[in-house]
């Protein structure tokens, strides 16, 4: 604790790469999660986005955010779902989570997904939802879970955090841009937002610019404007990756998110 | 090995009651739009001129001395399935051979029960001293009980059969399967492998049991005999006759296998507790349960087959009983409710641990109507366990791809069968009826099958579709420059959206065997703000929907 104390403010001390590196290190050991260490990361399928990323990809056992303006039509939904290819890619089972029995299996066959490891839960009941979300990733046989979650409480965003770190599997939770203003348990948290591509080209795919809102042991505010081939369900940046400016790490003491994360634990 | 007893509802009753032996008899039954018409005959009565299809007063006229019965075929079928139990001791697997068909009997036929029974004979002769001997005990047995056989052992059971109802049993017979005939009329022949289609190539056609109509045109060509048979070339059998003549034939030479269902039920897996106390506290009955399905589970492991469905009955004491015992004894009322608690599973499983879990997640929404007195656990359904050796160096994604099984158990077990489902493409045109839902956990589920269905579905991987789909499409206000043009823009939950990009239309139809024919035109949409949208157009009525929204 002594050492996460922020400097004092009457000396400007020069911030360093090595000190940064230190303090995230031991931040990141104070904080509860112990994600798969061992386990490689998975590749977003987007060389720019996983190196905005610290783990070069999204962690093993996380939960995952995918944050929309505009529910079902604002871009996350489709985004979690190319993740969601993505982390199957060695093998292992993607549950999709549809509650209102809108999910439209041949859109995935669309975004290159075999329909031969996707299984899909119809619970209606919110309460059921979370239990669904919390049984799957608990599994080691479930790559990766698609879940459209609205309402998630502190206790039960915790209960499946837990769940996501007992498993192997990527928790992609796809919910609304009011999220952002509630604590969260993620461990990655990215803003969706569509872009209009040009009016005379009609070639082009379907563009969403992401921002990494949330991201454990590392600076948020990663942006990053990338452009999915609704053919083959390839993506790739159309911008330069901005990177966000350096945050100090003991900013994140001042958050409150950050407290009650370590009560809970 | 197939033995057959001829006119097998006489024989029932003169064995019964042997006062018949030496009568006539005639055994008659209601047919429907003909009548009460003969079904079988004894001797006496044929040798009279009775014969089964011709109407019952025309037959008494005949024989008017003659004994009449109403044919039974539920005691014909009991009395042949305890021979069968009896005949166990000949060969483990003991089956009831189906009734004969139309084509036998010609166009007079009444529809008849089973009259002979089929055994496996594979490699239980040596213990009888040989096959001819297995053979003469079978029918010095049958013998001895009082029944007339015509046994006949053949290499598969298509030849034993054909051979026991077709081929000549009489004495004497001066061929490499010899016929041999005890003193009461029953007759053994076995048909050794050399000589097999010396003795097929005799018998008639209709050893295949082939439909009428195939029959028929056998008849009309004059193939009557299966050596004449044999000489037309087999590339155009399937062409003239149907592949069942293929089938049939493979099983008669033995180049494909026939299944012998054995006549006894499958084992009824069942553990049942009767308390002393009707009770209604969860944690006793969970405790009765958990013993239960320790007990159901050590009846599967000895028989190495694992559980599919597992049914738990709560038999609950009457409501009566609740408030007042005496009352109720007075009356001497005994209603009582049962409430039936059903588990479907992926794949067959033993272990108590997994159905226990299971159990428990559905008792904790069971609504019981009463105090519990007797609790049952049944398996409905089973499968037989898949061995798996265990590797010494087991890789972590084999352990992995194992625990998918429990997790889609405990998914339906709390939400139901219908809501775990696996999806599958279908070949159609109408975006929904584009897939279908396959429940993982309901009986009949035919995992092979359907898979590979599945997986040879032609996969369209350059249409683009949306991630949500509305069933029934929403209608939609939509503002096009032209009647039948592009949309420019439309209103969505009071919302303006003006469209700056559009892909279509992609036209799609369907056909009119499917009744009110679908004729839509498809355009994906994006909206100024980057918003995607499938929307379609009725070409009948000119009415725009919206069907998808991209995610």
């Amino acid at each position: 604790m002594r050492l996460l104390r922020s400097p004092s403010p009457g000396s400007p001390a020069p911030v360093s790469a090595s000190l940064v590196a230190t303090l995230r290190e031991q931040l990141g050991r104070w904080e509860t999660r112990r994600p798969q260490q061992d386990a490689a990361p998975v590749s977003s399928g987007c060389p720019a986005l996983d190196r905005l990323l610290p783990w070069g990809g999204l962690p093993r056992g996380a939960l995952v955010e995918c944050l929309e303006r505009d529910p079902a039509v604002g871009g996350a939904g489709m985004l979690a779902l190319l993740l969601a290819r993505q982390a199957a890619l060695p093998g292992g089972a993607i549950v999709v989570l549809d509650p209102r029995g809108w999910f439209y299996p041949p859109a995935a066959v669309g975004l290159g997904i075999e329909l031969d490891s996707v299984l899909v839960v119809q619970a209606r009941q919110a309460g059921d939802q979370v239990w669904v979300v919390d049984q799957c990733l608990r599994c080691p046989a479930v790559a990766a879970v698609w879940a459209p979650l609205e309402r998630l409480g502190a206790r039960e965003f915790r209960r499946l955090q837990l769940a996501a770190e007992s498993g192997s599997g990527l928790g992609l939770l796809v919910r609304s841009s009011a999220a952002r203003r509630v604590p969260s348990w993620s461990d990655v948290q990215l803003q969706v937002e569509p872009r209009a591509g040009g009016a005379d080209d009609v070639r082009s795919g379907r563009r969403l610019q992401i921002e990494i809102t949330r991201c454990r042991h590392a600076r948020p505010g990663g942006v990053l404007e990338l452009e999915i081939d609704v053919v083959t369900g390839a993506m790739q940046a159309v911008s330069r990756p901005h990177e966000a400016f350096l945050v100090p790490p003991t900013a994140g003491l001042a958050d409150s998110t950050t407290g009650r994360r370590s009560a809970g634990a | 090995m197939c033995l057959r007893l001829p006119g097998w509802p006489i024989q029932r009753l003169v064995v019964a009651q042997p006062a018949l032996k030496g009568c006539a008899i005639i055994l008659h039954d209601r047919v429907p739009r003909r009548g009460q018409l003969v079904v079988a005959c004894s001797q006496v009565a044929y040798r009279a001129g009775v014969r089964p299809g011709m109407p019952l007063a025309e037959a008494v006229a005949c024989d008017e001395r003659a004994a009449i019965f109403a044919a039974d075929r539920p005691a014909d079928t009991a009395a042949l399935r305890a021979l069968a139990q009896w005949c166990e001791r000949f060969s483990p697997l003991v089956g009831l051979g189906a009734p004969d068909t139309p084509s036998d009997l010609g166009a007079k036929h009444v529809p008849g029960g089973p009259d002979h029974l089929l055994l496996d004979a594979t490699g239980v002769a040596a213990h009888f001293g040989g096959e001819a001997a297995l053979a003469r005990q079978v029918a010095e047995a049958f013998e001895q009980r009082g029944y007339c056989v015509r046994v006949a052992l053949a290499s598969t059971l298509s030849a034993a059969w054909a051979v026991a109802r077709y081929a000549a049993h009489t004495v004497p017979a001066v061929e490499s399967s010899a016929v041999v005939a005890l003193p009461a009329g029953s007759t053994y022949r076995v048909v050794p492998a050399a000589a097999m289609w010396e003795t097929l190539q005799t018998l008639p056609v209709r050893a295949l049991r082939l439909p009428a109509s195939t029959q028929a045109l056998l008849d009309e060509l004059g193939l009557v005999q299966l050596g004449q048979l044999a000489v037309v070339p087999r590339a155009a059998w399937s062409a003239r006759f149907g592949d069942l003549l293929i089938q049939r034939w493979d099983q008669l030479t033995g180049r494909s296998h026939e299944l012998l269902v054995p006549h006894q039920p499958p084992p009824v897996f069942r553990a049942c507790q009767t308390l002393e106390y009707p009770t209604s506290q969860h944690q006793l009955l969970t405790a009765v349960l958990l013993q239960l399905v320790q007990d159901l589970s050590r009846q599967l492991v000895a028989r190495q087959v694992g559980v599919l469905e597992l049914i738990c009955r709560f038999h609950c004491a009457p409501v009566s009983d609740r408030s007042d015992r005496a009352p109720a004894a007075q009356k001497g009322s005994s209603e009582s409710d049962s409430v039936a608690m059903r588990l479907g599973l992926f794949q067959p499983t033993t272990a108590v641990d997994h159905l226990t879990q299971l159990v428990q997640l559905q008792l904790a929404q069971l609504v019981l109507p009463g105090p519990v007195e007797q609790l049952a656990v049944e398996a409905a359904r089973t499968a037989p366990l898949t061995s798996r050796p265990q590797a010494l160096f087991a890789d972590s994604a084999s352990r992995a791809a194992r625990q998918l099984g429990p997790l889609v158990d405990r998914l339906a077990c709390r939400l139901g069968p219908a809501a775990v489902v696996q999806p599958q493409l279908e070949v159609d045109a109408q975006p929904e009826r584009a897939y279908r839902y396959q429940p993982l956990t309901v009986p009949g589920r035919a995992a092979a099958s359907t898979h590979r269905a599945a997986r040879h579905a032609p996969r369209q991987p350059h249409l683009v579709r949306p991630l949500h789909l509305r069933d029934p499409p929403v209608p939609l206000d939509v503002l096009a420059v032209l009647p039948d043009g592009p949309p420019i823009g439309f209103h969505l939950q009071h919302r303006a959206h003006r469209v700056a990009r559009y892909w279509g239309p992609e036209r799609l139809e369907t056909g009119w065997w499917r009744g009110r024919s679908v004729r839509r035109d498809y355009y994906r949409l994006e909206t100024d703000g980057g918003l995607w949208f499938w929307i379609f157009r009725e070409l009948d009525e000119g009415q725009w929907f919206l069907q998808g929204l991209f995610g």
